[in-house]
């Protein structure tokens, strides 16, 4: 009886009390008073700091620079920071990181100064450095994306998972996840690297995955029609968790998964513009039953 | 359908709404486990530099309780350090009171004092709850959530929190 009168005051507070348990809690204590209390108590709200010159704050500290939080006497001070922060900002970096984002729709080709093309796949992220883009052809890369490489200095993608370096090819990268990423290469021949080092050479016709960090063997034939550009998406060993997240760039619903199968791993292809044949595929080559509520797809394990 | 932007946290505008909604509660529960208001500011804009550093790994509904992880991380770093640097009390609300200087003191009239005092007195645990609860207007599920204990841990640190303020006879003059 005591251990629930541990919890009853708490519930009196936020009106969850039944008729008995008010009764029994109004025996004990003086309720009217201690409500009077915390009238008066919500009256004194602790001094805080600001949001605003805190988001500010946060705002410097993202940029990289210093925090003019202390005004007054440090200000001369930190204008003069900010004044050669800005020198060299303009001197080093020129403010040319190109970033281009793309949702579920534009997937126009994006054409390089070098006559380089690229083709993003959906909710994916690239940038670059245009000034330094002639003498380093450095391209990070989140998401998925398709790349036709003309002849010149190396040419970088670099993922969360690894990266890939060639000289002048065709290929398509994926990654979404710091463990996994997939490359295929389609003609002329492309260097991938996991971040332990490892690498793998790989040439026209040819595919290699990062599984769990870790780059495998190369795949020899793949089969162009397995394409994201043709609307299907093949996966290898992939765990779910990363299968689902990766889906939900395609069709822009949450999917979950119950904490048991979380890890299972998937090979198969899937397409990638019919969601209900794409429930169907996964529930029946894993044996899982989905369930859907609002703007979520669950799955779990087949009773 | 399409309105999930798949970038989450790392989207800008969600970064900001997350900012928007939990600054203030993460504020208070910095200072509710002793840090000084200036304090208690700064760790909370690392926090989110936290959150802006890990964007891509953190999913936007699991960010309040990363936050708050955090935060309390943070927190012990800091109260740590304090220990060192100022040979600090044992007391972790002697932060809470630090923050005041005499003059304000002075201005302020006995409720709040009292109720200050009581607010400081109260064990760490229950503090937490109660501010968030009380000056943050969070849900007790909401607390649970953001703190990662069970909604009747949450029950059990409130109704605490309101038995300390009935046993410390604190009443509202009239």
């Amino acid at each position: 009886m005591s251990e629930s009168h541990e919890i009853l005051l708490a519930r009196w507070l936020s009106g969850e009390l039944t008729k008995e348990e008010q009764a029994i809690l109004e025996s004990k204590y003086d309720l009217a008073s201690l409500a009077e209390t915390m009238k008066g108590q919500e009256a004194y709200v602790p001094e805080v700091a600001d949001g605003v010159s805190l988001w500010e704050g946060l705002e410097d500290k993202r940029r990289g620079g210093t925090s003019t939080k202390k005004k007054g006497k440090g200000l001369y001070f930190a204008l003069a920071a900010v004044l050669i922060g800005l020198l060299a900002y303009f001197l080093l970096s020129s403010g040319s990181i190109e970033k281009i984002q793309t949702d579920n729709k534009n997937l126009n080709p994006i054409l390089f100064a070098d006559g380089s093309e690229v083709i993003m796949g959906p909710y994916s992220h690239l940038a670059y450095d245009e000034d330094a883009y002639n003498l380093n052809r450095n391209i990070t890369l989140y998401g998925q994306a398709f790349f036709k490489v003309e002849k010149g200095v190396p040419f970088i993608v670099n993922t969360e998972a690894g990266s890939v370096e060639v000289l002048g090819t065709q290929f398509d990268v994926w990654s979404i996840d710091s463990k996994y990423m997939q490359v295929a290469c389609l003609e002329g021949s492309v260097s991938v690297k996991d971040k332990q080092g490892q690498s793998r050479n790989i040439s026209g016709g040819e595919q290699v995955y990062i599984v769990k960090g870790i780059i495998q063997e190369v795949i020899p034939n793949i089969d162009l029609e397995e394409d994201w550009r043709q609307n299907y998406r093949k996966y290898h060993s992939v765990s779910l968790e990363v299968l689902l997240k990766d889906l939900k760039r395609f069709y822009g619903v949450n999917f979950k998964s119950s904490a048991d199968v979380k890890n299972d791993q998937f090979t198969g292809v899937l397409p990638i513009n019919n969601l209900d044949n794409c429930i169907r595929f996964i529930e029946t080559s894993l044996s899982y039953e989905s369930e859907q509520s609002d703007n979520q797809i669950m799955f779990k394990h087949a009773k | 359908m399409f309105s999930i932007f798949f970038m989450g946290v790392c989207e800008e505008l969600i970064f900001r709404r997350i900012f928007d909604r939990w600054q203030l509660p993460l504020q208070h529960f910095l200072q509710a486990r002793g840090l000084a208001m200036d304090v208690a500011a700064d760790q909370v804009q690392e926090c989110f530099m936290r959150l802006w550093k890990n964007c891509k790994t953190v999913e936007e509904e699991k960010s309040q309780s990363y936050l708050f992880t955090v935060a309390a991380r943070l927190q012990i770093d800091e109260y740590r350090k304090a220990k060192v640097r100022l040979k600090y009390s044992k007391d972790l609300a002697k932060g809470l009171q630090d923050t005041k200087d005499g003059q304000y003191l002075m201005e302020e009239d006995e409720f709040k004092l009292k109720l200050e005092n009581t607010i400081n007195s109260m064990n760490a645990g229950s503090r937490e709850v109660f501010m968030l609860s009380r000056y943050d207007k969070m849900k007790y599920k909401e607390i649970a959530e953001a703190l990662g204990i069970s909604v009747k841990a949450v029950e059990k640190r409130m109704s605490k929190a309101l038995k300390h303020f009935i046993d410390n006879k604190i009443q509202l003059n009239r």
